[in-house]
């Protein structure tokens, strides 16, 4: 009896703590092992970490990429440490992007992809730009809508039913150039999560995914900087201390320069075609205990046919303050100040002819969020949020001064409470639930919603490498943003709940089961969801965003719901590391009015989706890539027949999506070679994307040919081909 | 260094393509298209159907149970068989603006109903040919309405013939007097569609239809989205479709002769 005791006593020493950088802030995904044994874990989502060790003393070591090791010693059992953990000077700019090893089978959220962002360096590139959503693009359950657009898709859903947040400002159509680019500079990054299944509670206003991007802030200790210079765009970072550990700033900024190449021809020489976006971060910490954050990011792209014949620009601009208060060790509260606008402006003056249309998106938010922790085994959260929305969704000016526009304001009150839970068997368990009150303030229009939403999400550890999970989310979403033809661009209408209009109301269960093996850095995981959205709006036949300044009177109301099962086998240790994603998913909409109301396939529905992703490092100085995509061909609206009426032939559209397009796929390839020198580091990279140049549908058009039997030409229209781009980077 | 930045924007540009793909086009059942016209000068129905896309010949038109025209006053003027598909009335009709009148016609037992009001015409500017530098120099015709009143709105069918030929055919909305302006072809070193080049003494033939809101609708909706436009007929039996218009309208009409001018 007495033996046992002993032994039960030397397997119990349980060590707990929390993971920080040097500014207190939690460094979530954390590596840590027990010294000269293969017992490890990982550090949560908030840094959190709990380790049973076999003896003491022990020494743990902490790792993470982008911060030198860590080690520290446990003496006691239930001793609780805290780790500081110091960033690694050499990449300490380098936005990393993907999900880190043991992530899936800790993680007690089902369906988040916590997105550090390491490897994306070592990724091969788009025209010499490292992308954030395009790298999200490569993880299972998300697609990309296709070239020329930045949008992506999530578990059936479309772009616009994603909410993407930096540093809490909503932000629209996040795409440069047509969405060649994102509108993130990789520079001004720190982390990011991506929640596809399980949502937490303080996250609402996505029907489909909440994209939550954290932005850097200055170093309070010393002078960084780093300057890329590539072949359509340059960059440069820098950042420091303004007063050493109590202020510091941090401004990047991005900007085109396509217009160069255009000015020796004479034809282009005068038109515009231009981006740039811009972050800046102030953060002061007057105490140990507080830390106020001020933001602001601006995007924007400009394109001019010359001599302001033809204009468009759009951009997101966003500013944000925040501050936080530590109380003692078991409890912080933050309070967000919170400006964001999306506008669209475009404008015809050829000859008598002067229209313009323009829109806009504005939020004006206040947040509280507090955290209590009671135990090592709880988390408590609770918020309040009030938004107060402004949307244009569209304003006509035409050549006689006449105008139309369509203006519509509302309200959203959004209080939530979630609570994380461990037990002492292996039980994880995040449930919450979120109150949403909406209030549409028009005149003509006025309307109010309630929601209340549930939030679950649940993990049960099998055994030290293997778990399981379940979840279940329900959101709604009040601005919908509506879809030509599938796919989002920077003209799309908006539609905000109202006595017209619903709010987009989503059901989603999934469960998963994930494992690894420790000691080879293998990890594969399985998960597949079910969801089902009320009130999906879609064009009536005939109609689009330009058909009336009306937008409720052009669009029908709906459901949709998709299903679908994630594989997802990696490997990230050792000198090659990558992996392999698969999606079978199925996504279908029922709208009283299209296809004689009948279920039929959504425009993002894509059958298969593959992703392999392989990183090679030779040596120090050089590191390879390649990535190979593959995703069925996305459902298409095609004639069935055609009809002569005034001369003209004209075609008929039997149903919406009754046909396929081509499937998309290519593969790029990069390679980095790293110079590290005393005073700074540079950087070549060299990319090729689609590599064996493959001609993947952007737009397909049906035209009549008389010199055809058929009479008929349908043509595929493919954006890029094979790319090749240089980059070089210095970091000081 | 600068050489091999242009090379690479170029061969960026030069990768992106466009090239013929395949369809399998599914086959329905034909549907009937009725297009059908009434104005002072010209009134005539049209009745033909869709054929499937694999189909090269231009679709023949057929033979009706009835097509009948009904005035404002209720009275009924039924239309005689032409040829090809072709209705017209035996005696000429008389007009009233702002009168509407409703079009009738029964295919295979169904009755497919659509009413259209006549408006007075719409008076336009003499009409210029000017270019407009775009991302090239494009040939406009333009020329401005003259009769609308502030605020009023109006709806115009602008069609232009080349030497007999339709050549531009679309509907446009004024709110108060508005400009028109026609793009018509591209003057530049670029591939271009040779059909649409206008040549010195090619005879054009300007015309602008004033029609009501729903026939705006229709033609807007055929033109501008890759889908059906809204039925403009009614069926009298529920689940039929049937494609097609009946614009009651007048018209104003300008006839030139195309010369070429510089433009730089």
């Amino acid at each position: 009896m007495c033996a046992f005791l002993v032994c039960h006593n030397a397997l119990a020493v349980k060590i707990t703590g929390v993971t920080t950088d040097k500014y207190g802030a939690t460094i979530p995904f954390v590596s840590v092992c027990e010294k000269g044994t293969s017992n490890g874990t990982i550090s949560d989502a908030d840094g959190k970490f709990e380790i049973d060790i076999k003896s003491l003393p022990a020494t743990l070591t902490f790792n993470c990429v982008g911060f030198n090791s860590a080690e520290k010693t446990a003496s006691a059992n239930g001793q609780r440490l805290t780790v500081l953990m110091e960033e690694e000077p050499s990449v300490l700019n380098e936005v990393q992007v993907l999900s880190h090893h043991h992530s899936r089978t800790e993680s007690v959220i089902i369906g988040v992809e916590n997105i550090q962002m390491a490897e994306m360096a070592k990724m091969p590139a788009l025209m010499g730009e490292r992308d954030i959503i395009k790298s999200i693009q490569l993880l299972p359950g998300i697609k990309s809508e296709g070239d020329g657009s930045c949008g992506f898709q999530v578990r059936g859903g479309t772009a616009t039913q994603n909410l993407i947040m930096i540093d809490n400002a909503v932000i629209y159509n996040a795409g440069h150039l047509m969405g060649v680019f994102s509108t993130f500079n990789d520079d001004a990054l720190t982390n990011a999560s991506l929640y596809k299944g399980a949502i937490p509670a303080q996250f609402g206003d996505a029907s489909s995914s909440v994209f939550d991007i954290k932005t850097r802030s200055g170093d309070m200790q010393e002078y960084y900087g780093n300057v890329s210079i590539g072949l359509l765009s340059s960059k440069f970072a820098i950042d420091g201390p303004i007063v050493k550990d109590k202020a510091s700033f941090f401004i990047a900024a991005r900007r085109t320069y396509f217009e160069i190449f255009l000015k020796p021809t004479k034809k282009y020489r005068d038109k515009v075609f231009n981006f740039y976006d811009t972050n800046s971060k102030i953060t002061l910490k007057p105490t140990e205990s507080d830390v106020l954050n001020v933001m602001f990011f601006r995007g924007r792209d400009n394109m001019d046919m010359g001599n302001k014949i033809a204009e468009i620009h759009w951009g997101n601009t966003a500013a944000a303050a925040d501050y936080a208060h530590r109380f003692g060790s078991v409890a912080s509260a933050k309070m967000s100040l919170i400006f964001s606008q999306y506008d669209f402006i475009e404008s015809m003056n050829v000859l008598k002819m002067k229209v313009s249309f323009d829109s806009y998106l504005r939020h004006h938010t206040v947040k509280e969020d507090v955290t209590i922790t009671p135990s090592d085994n709880q988390k408590i959260n609770l918020g309040a949020m009030y938004d107060h929305i402004n949307l244009k969704s569209g304003d006509f000016t035409y050549s006689n001064g006449m105008s139309e526009r369509e203006l519509r304001r509302g309200n959203e009150i959004s209080v939530w409470a979630g609570d994380d839970w461990t037990s002492d068997f292996g039980l994880e368990m995040s449930a919450g639930v979120r109150g949403v009150l909406f209030k549409a303030l028009d005149a003509d229009r006025k309307e109010q919603y309630t929601a209340v939403e549930p939030r679950f999400s649940a993990k049960f550890q099998l055994n030290d490498n293997q778990s399981i999970k379940a979840g279940y989310c329900r959101t709604s979403q009040h601005i919908q943003t509506l879809l030509d033809d599938g796919m989002s661009s920077p003209i799309g209408r908006s539609i905000m709940s109202g006595k017209n209009v619903k709010p987009q109301i989503s059901d989603q269960m999934s469960i998963g089961y994930a494992a690894d093996l420790d000691d080879k850095g293998y990890e594969f995981s399985v998960e597949a969801y079910y969801k089902a959205i009320d009130n999906v709006y879609d064009y009536k036949d005939g109609k689009n965003l330009g058909s009336s300044v009306d937008l409720e009177s052009l669009i029908l109301n709906g459901k949709g719901r998709a299903y679908g099962v994630e594989l997802f086998a990696r490997r990230d240790i050792g000198r090659f590391s990558g992996w392999i994603s698969y999606t079978l998913s199925w996504s279908e909409n029922k709208v009283d009015g299209i296809n004689n109301n009948r279920w039929y396939t959504a425009s993002n529905d894509r059958r298969h989706d593959i992703n392999i992703v392989t990183m090679y490092k030779l040596n120090n100085r050089w590191d390879l890539s390649a990535t190979w995509v593959y995703t069925s061909g996305q459902a298409l609206t095609a004639p069935s027949a055609k009809y002569d009426l005034d001369e003209f032939t004209h075609y008929y559209y039997a149903e919406r999506n009754g046909y396929r397009a081509p499937a998309y796929h290519r593969l790029d390839v990069g390679v980095n070679n790293t110079k590290e020198r005393r005073r700074y580091t540079r950087i070549w990279s060299f990319g090729i994307y689609n590599l064996y140049n493959h001609y993947n549908p952007y737009l397909i058009t049906v035209d009549n040919d008389d010199d055809k039997p058929s009479g008929t030409r349908t043509e595929q229209v493919s954006l890029f081909g094979l790319i090749p781009s240089a980059t070089c980077t210095v970091k000081f | 260094m600068k050489r091999f930045f242009y090379i690479t924007i170029l061969f960026a540009a030069l990768c992106s393509c466009t090239k013929e793909i395949e369809i399998d086009y599914k086959d329905i059942e034909p549907i009937p298209v009725i297009e059908g016209y009434l104005s002072a000068d010209m009134t005539q129905v049209k009745v033909t159907r869709t054929r499937n896309m694999n189909d090269s010949a231009t679709a023949p038109g057929i033979r009706v149970d009835a097509v009948k025209i009904v005035m404002p006053d209720g009275s009924e003027t039924t239309l005689a068989f032409d040829a090809d598909g072709i209705y017209r009335p035996t005696s000429p009709i008389a007009l009233t603006d702002y009168a509407t009148y409703t079009l009738e016609v029964t295919i295979d037992g169904v009755t497919y109903t659509g009413a259209s009001t006549l408006l007075p015409k719409i008076e336009i500017t003499e009409p210029e040919f000017v270019w407009a530098e775009l991302m090239d120099w494009m040939q406009v015709l333009e020329f401005e309405t003259i009769n609308i009143a502030d605020g009023e709105e109006a709806y115009g069918w602008v069609r232009l013939h080349r030497n007999g030929e339709l050549y531009f055919s679309d509907a446009g909305k004024c709110t108060g007097n508005s400009p028109f302006d026609i793009g018509l072809y591209y003057d530049s070193d670029m591939e271009l569609d040779e059909e649409m080049i206008l040549y010195d003494g090619d005879t054009l033939l300007l015309e602008v239809r004033h029609i009501d809101l729903g026939v705006y609708n229709y033609l807007s909706e055929y033109n501008s989205t890759q889908r059906n436009p809204a039925q403009f007929f009614t069926p009298s039996v529920e689940g039929k479709t049937c494609l097609g218009y009946f614009a009651a309208f007048s018209h104003v009409t300008r006839e030139m002769i195309y010369k070429k001018t510089p433009h730089e």
